[in-house]
C-alpha cells in the first residue's frame, strides 16, 4: 500500500531528488528556527547565567516572576501604547495622503518616490538622525522652535518624562507611514472606476464617497496593516535601543529592549527567554483576534472571497 | 484647480518631513562642527570632505563596509539558492512531508525576533561560530527560507504544466528542465526576494549587535551607532558622514529600481 502511494508520487528517485533540492533550505530552517524555539522554551524553565550546561531547573518560576514584575508589565504596556498610537496615527494620516494621491495632485510621481524614503533607510540610521534632531541644545527641533520664537515649546525631548515615549512614537510613525500609504494607495487604485463614477453622477460629495465607498472597501487592507504593524512593532528595538535604551526610568522600555537587557546585559537567560515566550503568546493572541474580527465583519457584510 | 493646488501643498508638507531630515544629514556631513553649532539651516560655507575620510579610516568604516559587503552578498547568494531549489521541489514534486513543512513555514512567520535571539546566539557559541562570517550568515539564510520558499514555490506552480511536460518529451531530465526552462521564468519573483534579502541584511542592527564580541566583526549599522555614541571624540561631522555612507547604497538602489523596490517590500510584507 505504502509502496503504491510512493509510486504514485513518482517513486523513490523523485522523492530523493525532492529531498536533495529541499535539504539545504530545511537544514537552515531547522537549525536556526525550529531548534532554537525548542531550546528557548527549555531554557525558559531553567535558571541560566549563560555558562555551562542547563542544570538549575525551576519550572514555571520564570514565567511567574515575569508576570509579577512591574518593569516587564510596564514594558508590555509601553509596547501596546506604541503599537496603538502608531497604528492609529499612521493609518489615519496614510489614508488621508493616499486619498489625496488617489484624487490626483501635481507631480504625484515625484511625491511617491519621496514619501517612501523613510521606509527605505536603515532603522538604525533613522534612530541616530532623530536622536540628533531631538537633542536639547543643538538639536534641529529645538533650534527650529527657537527660530520661530516658540521657545515655550522647547523640551528635552528624549530625556523628559512626559515627552520621551511620545518622541519615540513620533519616529516610529515617521517610519511606518510610507508603508501604510503605499498599501492603502494600492487598495484605492483597485476600486472599480464605475463605482466611483456612478456615485459622482448620483451627486455624492467627496466626503460621502470616502465614507460610503472608499473606506468600507479598504477595511480588509486596514486589518492587514494592523497585523503587519503588530508583527513589526517588535522591530522598534533598533529605535528604542539607540535613542533611549529604554530610559528615562523605563518609560520607553518595550518588550524587545527588556529581553535584550535582562538576557545579554544581566545574564538572566532563563528569565529573558520566559519573557520572550510570553511576548510571543501575546502576538499570536492579537493576530488571531484580528483575523477573527475580520472574518466576522466579512461574513456579516457579504460572502466576498479573500 | 485651486483645490488641486491645496491638495498638492498638503502632500508637499509631508514630503518635506520625509525628505528634510535626510537632506539635513547630508548638509551637516559637509560642515565643520563649529559651523554646525552656529547655523544648521544654511549651506556649508566651505565643503569639508575630510569628515568622510575621518569616518572611513579613523572610525574604521572601511572595515565595517567590507564586513557588511561580505555578509550581505553571501546571505543573498546562499539564501536565494536554497530558496529557489526548495521552491522547485515544493511546487513540482509531491514529496513525503511537503504539507507539514509548508504549514511550519507559515506558522513561524509571526515568531518575534526576541524569542530567537538568545538560542541562536548559544547555538553559534556551541559550534564556535561567534565572530565568524559563517555564524553571521547562517541565520540570515534561515531568515530567507520561510517566505522565500513559499514565494518561489508559488512562482513555480504558476507556470503551465505543459512546459515541463514538453521538455520531458524532448528528453530533458528533471534538473535540466528546472534550470534551463522553468527557472528563467521565475526571475521576477527572484528579483523580489533579492531586494527583500538585501534590505533585511544590509539594514539589520539587532543580530550584528549581539552575534559578535569582537569589534572587528561590526557591520556598518553597528559601527555607525558606535560612532554616534563617540561623537565627543570624533566630532559631529564624521557621525553625519557615517550615516550618509551607511545609507547611500540603499537610496541609490531604491532610486534606480524604484518600482521593483516598492513591489518587493509591499509584497514581502503582505504575503508574509
Amino acid at each position: 500500500m505504502k509502496q503504491r502511494a510512493l509510486w504514485r508520487r513518482g517513486g523513490w528517485k523523485r522523492q530523493t531528488t525532492a529531498y536533495i533540492m529541499a535539504f539545504p533550505a530545511l537544514f537552515f530552517f531547522v537549525l536556526y528556527l525550529i531548534y532554537p524555539l525548542v531550546i528557548a522554551f527549555r531554557m525558559s524553565l531553567y535558571d541560566y547565567t549563560g555558562i555551562g550546561p542547563l542544570t538549575d531547573f525551576v519550572g514555571w518560576a520564570n514565567y511567574k516572576e515575569a508576570i509579577s514584575n512591574s518593569s516587564f508589565i510596564g514594558a508590555l504596556r509601553n509596547n501596546f501604547v506604541l503599537m496603538g498610537v502608531e497604528f492609529i496615527v499612521s493609518t489615519v494620516l496614510a489614508f488621508g495622503l493616499a486619498y489625496l494621491l488617489f484624487r490626483g495632485i501635481f507631480g504625484w510621481h515625484v511625491f511617491n518616490v519621496i514619501l517612501f524614503l523613510p521606509y527605505i533607510i536603515p532603522l538604525s540610521v533613522s534612530a541616530v538622525i532623530w536622536s540628533l534632531i531631538y537633542e536639547p541644545t543643538i538639536g534641529l527641533l529645538n533650534q527650529l522652535l527657537g527660530e520661530l520664537g516658540l521657545t515655550a515649546l522647547q523640551h528635552t525631548w528624549l530625556g523628559g518624562t512626559s515627552t520621551a515615549l511620545g518622541s519615540v512614537i513620533g519616529v516610529w510613525v515617521w517610519r511606518t507611514l510610507p508603508f501604510n500609504l503605499i498599501i492603502l494607495f494600492g487598495a484605492m487604485i483597485k476600486i472599480p472606476g464605475e463605482l466611483l463614477e456612478a456615485a459622482r453622477i448620483d451627486g455624492a460629495s467627496g466626503m460621502r464617497i470616502v465614507r460610503n465607498i472608499i473606506f468600507p472597501l479598504t477595511i480588509p487592507t486596514i486589518a492587514l496593516l494592523a497585523v503587519i504593524s503588530i508583527a513589526n512593532d517588535f522591530r522598534a528595538f533598533d529605535i528604542v535601543w539607540i535613542m533611549t535604551q529604554g530610559g528615562p526610568a523605563g518609560l520607553t522600555e518595550i518588550a524587545s529592549s527588556f529581553v535584550y537587557k535582562v538576557g545579554f546585559q544581566e545574564n538572566h537567560y532563563g528569565y529573558a527567554n520566559a519573557v520572550a515566550f510570553l511576548v510571543f503568546v501575546v502576538v499570536i493572541v492579537f493576530v488571531a483576534l484580528i483575523a477573527l474580527l475580520q472574518r466576522r465583519s466579512f461574513s456579516s457584510e457579504k460572502g466576498e472571497s479573500r | 484647480m485651486i483645490k488641486r493646488l491645496v491638495m498638492t501643498l498638503v502632500v508637499l508638507l509631508f514630503a518635506i518631513t520625509s525628505l528634510y531630515p535626510l537632506l539635513w544629514v547630508v548638509l551637516q556631513s559637509l560642515k565643520r562642527d563649529a559651523e554646525f553649532f552656529a547655523s544648521q539651516f544654511s549651506l556649508p560655507r566651505e565643503w569639508v570632505w575630510h569628515n568622510y575620510a575621518d569616518a572611513w579610516s579613523k572610525a574604521n568604516f572601511a572595515l565595517y563596509y567590507k564586513n557588511t559587503l561580505i555578509i550581505t552578498s553571501s546571505s543573498l547568494i546562499f539564501g536565494l539558492a536554497v530558496c529557489i531549489l526548495a521552491g522547485y521541489a515544493f511546487a513540482k514534486i509531491d514529496f513525503v512531508g511537503r504539507k507539514t513543512w509548508q504549514a511550519l513555514f507559515v506558522a513561524v512567520l509571526f515568531v518575534p525576533s526576541p524569542v530567537l535571539l538568545m538560542p541562536v546566539f548559544f547555538i553559534n557559541r556551541d559550534f564556535g561560530l561567534i565572530n565568524t562570517y559563517m555564524g553571521m550568515v547562517g541565520p540570515y539564510i534561515c531568515g530567507a527560507v520561510p517566505l522565500g520558499v513559499l514565494l518561489m514555490s508559488a512562482a513555480f506552480r504558476a507556470l503551465p504544466g505543459e512546459l515541463s511536460e514538453s521538455a520531458r518529451i524532448d528528453g530533458c531530465g528533471e534538473w535540466r528542465t528546472f534550470i534551463k526552462i522553468l527557472f528563467p521564468l521565475t526571475l521576477p519573483t527572484v528579483a523580489t526576494l533579492c531586494i527583500l534579502q538585501f534590505i533585511s541584511v544590509w539594514t539589520d542592527y539587532m543580530w550584528p549587535l549581539i552575534a559578535n564580541t569582537d569589534p572587528k566583526m561590526y557591520t556598518i549599522t553597528v559601527g555607525m551607532t558606535q560612532l554616534a555614541a563617540k561623537k565627543f571624540v570624533f566630532g559631529y561631522g564624521p557621525v553625519f558622514a557615517g550615516m550618509v555612507i551607511t545609507t547611500f547604497v540603499v537610496i541609490l538602489l531604491y532610486i534606480v529600481l524604484q518600482r521593483y523596490f516598492v513591489r518587493a517590500l509591499t509584497d514581502g510584507a503582505v504575503k508574509g
